[in-house]
């Protein structure tokens, strides 16, 4: 019998990892930068993350036993906030590097980021496998707590499970839609970040500070962006590591035009691509060629989506007017 | 109008700040692009101390060796750099004419699919080798430039979003590769073993020199095509500004759409080098990513085939030489040639900047920096001296004016009096606000002068020409040193 709340628990812990992918690449498309490098920047958010998790880890006491650090004196609180932390760090610094590049040096945004990919991929690649096989059986521990909902989930059935099971990281993903989506359309900065994509020259000549914006939404969008791989390593995979994180980041850059710039939308746009994503894995007896058709099922969607979105020409609905264009003052 | 090149001296100037170069004599273009390659490869040999502990002079000989060490390395470094050479030509016309094609990847992909599609099916029914081939080539152009000329048709007439839409392309492409393996290869490995007819034949012994040779024609054909042709003319029209180009009666929407199969038709060929020539089987990962590597291949070329080559034999020499490294240092993480690719992108993409703008630091060219000032700063001039002005019409009521080209004389020679100069320039625009054309823009200080200014769109073109009357030919001549 298809177990329909389990299929869905399953797409929204999935989700996740897009709605952080997507969030942080619309922050940062909107203020006019086409970061191709969110698959770099991903890698190197969960990788952050799995190094703050082993610094932890190693601060820990050692134990008698086994004269490896004593993951029962883990500090749930602690082994959560750390790695948060460090994968922001990394992310963002990936996306500071990439704002140097292509805001201060003006350099052409689609090598930029498509540089930042092949980097950060190749860091993540050849720091994560000793990390990996050294603290793996902390990373498992570690990943529970990730993992953990809120207690009183399984005490309201299916509605709980639907609800409250999910590990802090959905929480936080869905939060940090929400309130970018309300930063973007109900504040100043909002607007002033949305003048600074759609027409940077007009922006500045009104006081805003347009490489300072760029900068900003690009270093928070990364660090953004850099959850969605923490998400992936401790909550998706349990603590353990595959490579398919990239696709996962090409994906959110498709979710960005499938949710049409807003964040809100992106929370249902996550859910929808997530099902996508597992649904040839809840269904009984598909042949391994349907399943391999089926993978194509979000990036068609998405063409579908830019299609349409691009016909019906609706101004709210266009990506940001000066995306993917560098700004220079003098230059006209 | 020469009164706030003195004002300036009081405003606090930034350290330095940014302009345009004119151009830039080609060999010192060059020169700035080797010296960030060889930082690159000297932080690569500090990070190759700091990270693996080993002797970098060991890592570049290892490099080295990885690529020239034996006449087969050599043989795979040329493949290498010809295949990778193909995708940067198949994608450089588009990026001429700023399409964005990241979809290169996916072109070539599907033309090695139809390729190895026509050697699986025909060769299984028996069809000679030759036959194959000669099916096999029209068809995989084919398939490519379908491939291509679906974002460039949507591109022409909704004007969606090129970059997004071929990206996405890319993943349809390998979908369907790994779709037709599983009907190909429905148990076991899951992989394609190299099919034995439709091969391309091998000229020499080298299966390299056919690639070579397909991959020269093509570079010195699109070379003549960009410079000679009338295509490659409209290309670089259409690339520079659309809207020019319609003016100028060139059909936009052809041109995209032209471009695109001429962009798609190259990738088709690729495909055909790496399915048919190069490995006889297909895989969704058998473009190893040269789509992406391929752009900036062609975009640190410049977009010109010659240097495409030379920035192609780079870019393998990178990948070839490091994963030498990593076999000969017997590492475990298999990222290291990203990260050293990575690290002399960088660099690479940074000194760009240093091409095509220069740095004027604070004090350098005395009071001549007008034609690199920036507007905003120089607004802020402005509105300081209209600010002093009203102090001055009060105090210094009796202060003889002097002529204009004594007071810049004097202004040049003694930078320290400013108080003086202050006095001067305020006068000076006192006299021109009778006239009209300054008092309209700038007497009201209750709106922002910078937003009226700067958004009007024309002013700051009338600023600027007030603004640096004689300084443009003044700096022109210390432009190029860097």
């Amino acid at each position: 019998m298809f177990d329909i709340v389990s299929f869905l628990v399953q797409a929204i812990r999935l989700s996740a990892i897009f709605l952080f992918g997507s969030t942080g690449e619309i922050l940062t498309e909107k203020s006019g930068h086409l970061n191709l490098g969110i698959p770099g920047i991903m890698c190197m958010g969960a990788l952050g993350g799995c190094y703050g998790e082993s610094l932890y880890i190693s601060s820990l006491p050692v134990s008698a036993s086994t004269s490896a650090p004593d993951l029962t004196l883990m500090n749930p609180f602690l082994a959560v906030l750390i790695p948060i932390l460090t994968a922001i760090l990394f992310a963002g610094a990936m996306g500071a590097l990439y704002s140097f590049l292509a805001v201060t040096l003006r350099a052409n945004q689609n090598v930029t980021g498509l540089t930042i990919t092949t980097f950060g991929i190749g860091v993540t690649k050849f720091f994560i496998a000793p990390i990996k096989s050294q603290y793996q059986a902390g990373f498992s521990q570690a990943s529970i707590f990730f993992r953990t909902g809120f207690p009183f989930a399984s005490s309201l059935g299916d509605f709980g499970s639907l609800f409250f099971s999910y590990g802090c990281l959905v929480y936080l993903a869905i939060i940090v839609a929400v309130v970018a989506s309300l930063i973007l359309s109900k504040t100043r900065v909002g607007l002033h970040l949305r003048a600074v994509g759609e027409n940077p020259a007009t922006a500045d000549a009104a006081g805003i500070n347009v490489g300072g914006y760029r900068y900003v939404a690009t270093i928070i969008g990364s660090a953004i962006a850099g959850l969605g791989g923490l998400t992936f390593v401790m909550d998706w995979l349990s603590g353990s590591w595959e490579y398919s994180i990239d696709g996962m980041g090409w994906l959110s850059v498709a979710l960005v035009i499938f949710a049409m710039w807003k964040p809100n939308l992106s929370i249902l746009g996550s859910i929808l691509f997530a099902i996508l994503y597992i649904l040839p894995n809840y269904i009984p007896g598909i042949g391994f060629a349907a399943r391999e058709l089926m993978n194509m099922v979000p990036y068609f969607v998405t063409v579908l989506v830019l299609l349409f979105v691009s016909f019906q020409k609706k101004r709210e609905n266009q990506p940001p007017a000066s995306l993917g264009l560098s700004y220079f003052r003098e230059a006209r | 109008m020469n009164s706030h090149e003195a004002v300036k001296k009081e405003v606090r100037e930034p350290l330095f700040h940014i302009a345009k170069r004119d151009g830039i004599v080609w060999w010192k273009s060059w020169l700035i692009r080797l010296c960030a390659i060889l930082i690159a490869f000297l932080l690569c040999g500090l990070l190759c101390v700091v990270m693996l502990r080993q002797n970098p002079l060991k890592m570049y000989a290892s490099m080295f060796a990885g690529v020239f060490g034996t006449s087969r390395r050599i043989w795979n470094f040329l493949q290498e750099t010809a295949i990778l050479l193909c995708v940067s030509l198949a994608v450089t016309p588009a990026f001429r004419m700023k399409f964005w094609n990241i979809g290169a990847e996916g072109q070539v992909l599907i033309g090695g699919l139809t390729a190895t599609a026509c050697m699986f099916y025909l060769g299984g029914a028996g069809v000679p080798g030759p036959v194959i081939i000669l099916v096999s080539v029209p068809l995989s152009i084919l398939a490519s430039i379908v491939w291509a000329v679906i974002p460039a048709i949507c591109k022409a007439f909704w004007n969606t979003n090129e970059t997004l839409f071929t990206l996405m392309m890319n993943y349809i492409a390998m979908s369907l590769v790994n779709f037709f393996i599983k009907i190909w290869v429905p148990t076991g490995t899951g992989n394609l073993p190299p099919l034995e007819t439709g091969r391309f034949p091998v000229i020499g012994g080298q299966k390299s020199i056919l690639t070579i040779i397909i991959v020269a024609v093509i570079t010195i054909a699109i070379w003549i095509y960009f410079k000679y042709s009338k295509h490659g003319y409209e290309i670089s029209v259409v690339g520079e500004s659309a809207n020019t180009a319609r003016y100028v009666g060139i059909n936009v929407k052809k041109v995209i759409i032209r471009t695109m199969v001429l962009s798609g038709a190259i990738c088709g060929i690729a495909g055909l080098i790496i399915c048919q020539g190069t490995n006889y089987t297909v895989n969704a990962d058998i473009v190893s990513n040269r789509g992406f590597t391929a752009i900036i291949v062609s975009w640190m070329g410049k977009f010109n085939p010659f240097y495409m080559v030379l920035t192609s034999i780079l870019v393998v020499f990178l990948q070839k030489g490091s994963s030498q490294v990593l076999t000969d240092f017997s590492l475990t993480g298999d990222g290291f040639s990203d990260i050293v690719t990575g690290i002399v992108f960088f660099f690479v993409i940074g000194c760009e900047f240093f091409i095509s703008y220069r740095l004027i630091m604070r004090g350098k060219n005395g009071g001549k920096t007008d034609s690199g000032l920036s507007f905003g700063l120089w607004l802020e001039e402005k509105k300081r001296v209209l600010r002093e002005k009203r102090g001055a019409k009060r105090s210094a009521q009796d202060a003889v004016p002097a002529s204009e080209a004594g007071q810049k004389d004097a202004l040049l020679s003694e930078p320290d009096g400013a108080k003086e100069s202050l006095v001067h320039a305020a006068q000076e625009i006192d006299a021109e606000g009778s006239d009209g054309t300054e008092k309209i823009t700038f007497a009201n200080e209750e709106l922002p002068p910078d937003t009226a200014a700067d958004a009007a769109g024309a002013r700051p073109d009338e600023a600027h020409e007030v603004n640096g009357e004689a300084s443009p030919t003044e700096t022109e001549g210390e432009d190029d040193h860097v």
